[in-house]
C-alpha cells in the first residue's frame, strides 16, 4: 500500500472517531445491558476497540524504524 | 485497617523500591546520560512500564473515583477512549522525532533538546519554567492522593503530613541513588502492582456487593443519572467536553517526566510496541476507578465536594479482606510514586543542566560528576517544595490536575513543531509558549470571556496561531542548527 494512501485510511479513521467521540447526537438513557453493562461504557469501549484497530494500522504502515 | 498491618506492608514496599534502587545504582552513576535516560537503553517491558506506571498517578486512583462518584459513568467517557487513542499517537508523531533529535544533538532533557534545536539557551530556560510551574501542582496532587488515602485507611492515625513526607522520602531516596534505571525498574514493580489489585479490587468489590448486576440495581435506584452522560452538567456540556477531550489527549506527551522516557527508549521499536499496548493498559486502568466511584456513590451516599477523593479507600476498606485492602492502599503508593519519582528526576535533571549550567561561567570541559550531585541536591529541594503545597493546597486532585494538564498543554505546539518543522524558529517558540500561557491566564482569571469552552481551548489555539504567525514574519533558524538537529533532508 502506497504511503499516501495509508495516511489517507489513517486520517479518515482518526477524523470518524473524533466525530464518534463528540456524540452529541446520541441520546442519552439509561441502559444497562444484561444487567451489568451501562450502554455508555459500553460504546466507549467499541470506540476504543476501534482507536486499537487504528493504532495498529498506524503503527504498522507509516511508521519505521530508523534506530538500526 | 490496623496500623501493624499497615506498618508491615509500607516496611515491605520501601525495601522492594528501595532494593531495586541500589541495584540500579551499578551503572547509573557513570554519566548523566546513563543516570538521566539509563543510557537510552529502556526495552520494550521497562519502557512501557515506566510510561504506564508514570501515567498512572492519583488522578486517576484517588481523583477520577471521586469524580465519577459526583459525575457517573460519564468519567470514563470523557477521559480514557481520547487518551487511549492519542497519548500513543502523540509518542509517535512527537516522541519519535524527538527521540531521533535528541540522539544526533546529544540532548538529555527537554528542555536541553529544544535549546541546542534552536540554537537558543532562553527557549530551553523558558520551557523549563513552565514545565516546572506545571509539574510542582502535577506532584502536588500526587502526593495530596496518597496521604488522603494513608489518613483514610488508618482512620486519622497517619495523619496527612506525615503520610506525605513518607512518600516523598521513599521516592527520593531510591530515585536520588539509582536515577532513571532505578525509576524505571522501580515502576516494573509499581504498575505491576497497581494493574493487578485494579483488577482483583474490582472483582472481588462486585462479587462482595452481590455482583456486577446487583452494584448496577443499587446505583439505578440511587441515582440512574450516574449511568449516563447528564448533558446538563457543565462537566459533560458539548463545549467543556470537547475542550477537555483536546486537554486530555494532549497533555500527557507534554509531561516532562514522559517526554524524557521517550528519549530513553532504547528503540523505535520498542516505543511502537509500547503504543499498541497502551490503549488495553488504559482501558484496563480507567474503568475499576471510574466503576468503583459509581458503586461507591450507591454505597455511600451524600459525600460532598472534595470528600469524594476518599471514596476509592472507604470502597476498599468496606468490601476487602485487610491484607488486601493493604495492597490496595500499596496500588496508591506504587502510582504515586511511580509518577513524582520521575518528576523528581526530570525537573532535577533540567534544573541542573538548563539553568545552572547555563548560568555558571563557562570553564571548558563538562563535570559530569557535579551534574549528577547537583541533580541530587535539588531533588531533594524539589520534594521538600511539594510537601509544604501538598499540606496548603486546599483544591481537590482533580481541580488541581486539571489547572497543571491545561498548562501542559500551551506547550505542545512548541514540542511538536520544533521537532518537524525546519522552518519553526526560536522566536515563534518563544511567542508560542508566552502567548499560549498568558491567554490561558486570563481565561483561569475570568479575565477572558471563554464562551462556554474551558481556557485551555483558546490558550492552545493562541499558542499555534503565534508560532506560526511568528515564525514566518522572522528569520529561518541558522542552517547550521537546523542541520545539526535534522539531519540531511530528504530529496
Amino acid at each position: 500500500m502506497q504511503r499516501r494512501i495509508a495516511l489517507g485510511i489513517a486520517w479518515f479513521g482518526f477524523a470518524t472517531l473524533l466525530a464518534l467521540h463528540i456524540d452529541y447526537w446520541r441520546p442519552q438513557r439509561v441502559i444497562v445491558y444484561g444487567g451489568v453493562l451501562p450502554e455508555e461504557i459500553g460504546y466507549r469501549m467499541l470506540w476504543m476497540a476501534g482507536a486499537w484497530i487504528l493504532l495498529l494500522f498506524v503503527c504498522a504502515r507509516l511508521f519505521e524504524d530508523r534506530s538500526g | 485497617m490496623s496500623l501493624t498491618t499497615i506498618g508491615i506492608a509500607l516496611v515491605v514496599y520501601a525495601g522492594l523500591v528501595l532494593f531495586l534502587g541500589v541495584l540500579s545504582t551499578r551503572r547509573s552513576s557513570t554519566s548523566p546520560e546513563e543516570y538521566f535516560l539509563a543510557g537510552r537503553k529502556l526495552g520494550t517491558l521497562v519502557l512501557f512500564m515506566a510510561l504506564f506506571g508514570t501515567n498512572a498517578t492519583s488522578f486517576v486512583l484517588v481523583g477520577v473515583p471521586g469524580q465519577a462518584y459526583h459525575d457517573g459513568v460519564g468519567i470514563f467517557g470523557l477521559n480514557a477512549p481520547i487518551v487511549a487513542l492519542c497519548t500513543p499517537l502523540t509518542f509517535l508523531i512527537v516522541g519519535i522525532p524527538a527521540a531521533r533529535m535528541a540522539r544526533r544533538l546529544n540532548a538529555v532533557t527537554p528542555a536541553e533538546l529544544y535549546a541546542k534545536r534552536f540554537a537558543s539557551p532562553l527557549v530551553g530556560m523558558i520551557l523549563f519554567v513552565f514545565f516546572l510551574a506545571y509539574t510542582l501542582p502535577y506532584m502536588v496532587v500526587a502526593v495530596k492522593g496518597a496521604a488522603v488515602t494513608l489518613d483514610r485507611v488508618t482512620d486519622g492515625a497517619i495523619p496527612m503530613a506525615a503520610g506525605a513526607a513518607a512518600v516523598i522520602t521513599v521516592a527520593l531516596a531510591y530515585t536520588t541513588v539509582g536515577g532513571m534505571r532505578a525509576t524505571a525498574w522501580t515502576n516494573v514493580l509499581q504498575g505491576s502492582i497497581f494493574a493487578t489489585f485494579l483488577i482483583v479490587a474490582i472483582v472481588l468489590i462486585a462479587h462482595s456487593m452481590g455482583g456486577v448486576d446487583v452494584a448496577m440495581d443499587r446505583v439505578e435506584a440511587v441515582n440512574p443519572d450516574l449511568l449516563r452522560v447528564d448533558r446538563d452538567r457543565d462537566i459533560f456540556e458539548p463545549r467543556a467536553w470537547t475542550s477537555w477531550a483536546l486537554l486530555i489527549s494532549l497533555t500527557v506527551v507534554a509531561f516532562p517526566h514522559m517526554f524524557v522516557r521517550l528519549l530513553a527508549a532504547e528503540s523505535e521499536r520498542a516505543l511502537t510496541t509500547v503504543c499498541k499496548l497502551y490503549p488495553i493498559a488504559l482501558a484496563a486502568l480507567w474503568l475499576p476507578p471510574v466503576l468503583i466511584g459509581v458503586w461507591g456513590a450507591a454505597e455511600f451516599p451524600g459525600l460532598e465536594g472534595r470528600e469524594s477523593d476518599q471514596i476509592f479507600a472507604m470502597m476498599i476498606l468496606e468490601h476487602l479482606p485487610e491484607v488486601l485492602a493493604a495492597i490496595g492502599f500499596l496500588a496508591v503508593l506504587a502510582a504515586v510514586m511511580s509518577t513524582i519519582d520521575a518528576q523528581i528526576l526530570t525537573l532535577g535533571s533540567m534544573l541542573t543542566r538548563d539553568v545552572l549550567d547555563r548560568l555558571r561561567p563557562p570553564t571548558g570541559e563538562r563535570d559530569d560528576s557535579r551534574d549528577i550531585r547537583n541533580a541530587r541536591v535539588f531533588g531533594v529541594a524539589i520534594a521538600a517544595v511539594v510537601l509544604v503545597l501538598s499540606l496548603t493546597w486546599g483544591q481537590s486532585v482533580y481541580g488541581i490536575a486539571s489547572i497543571a494538564f491545561s498548562g501542559y498543554v500551551t506547550l505542545t505546539p512548541t514540542l511538536y513543531l520544533g521537532v518537524t518543522w525546519r522552518r519553526f524558529n526560536k522566536e515563534g517558540a518563544i511567542a508560542s509558549v508566552l502567548c499560549g500561557n498568558v491567554v490561558l491566564a486570563l481565561g483561569l482569571t475570568g479575565v477572558l470571556p471563554t464562551f462556554g469552552f474551558l481556557p485551555v481551548f483558546w490558550a492552545w489555539l493562541a499558542a499555534i496561531a503565534a508560532a506560526w504567525l511568528v515564525t514566518l514574519r522572522t528569520p529561518p533558524p541558522p542552517a547550521t542548527a537546523n542541520f545539526m538537529a535534522f539531519g540531511f533532508r530528504k530529496g
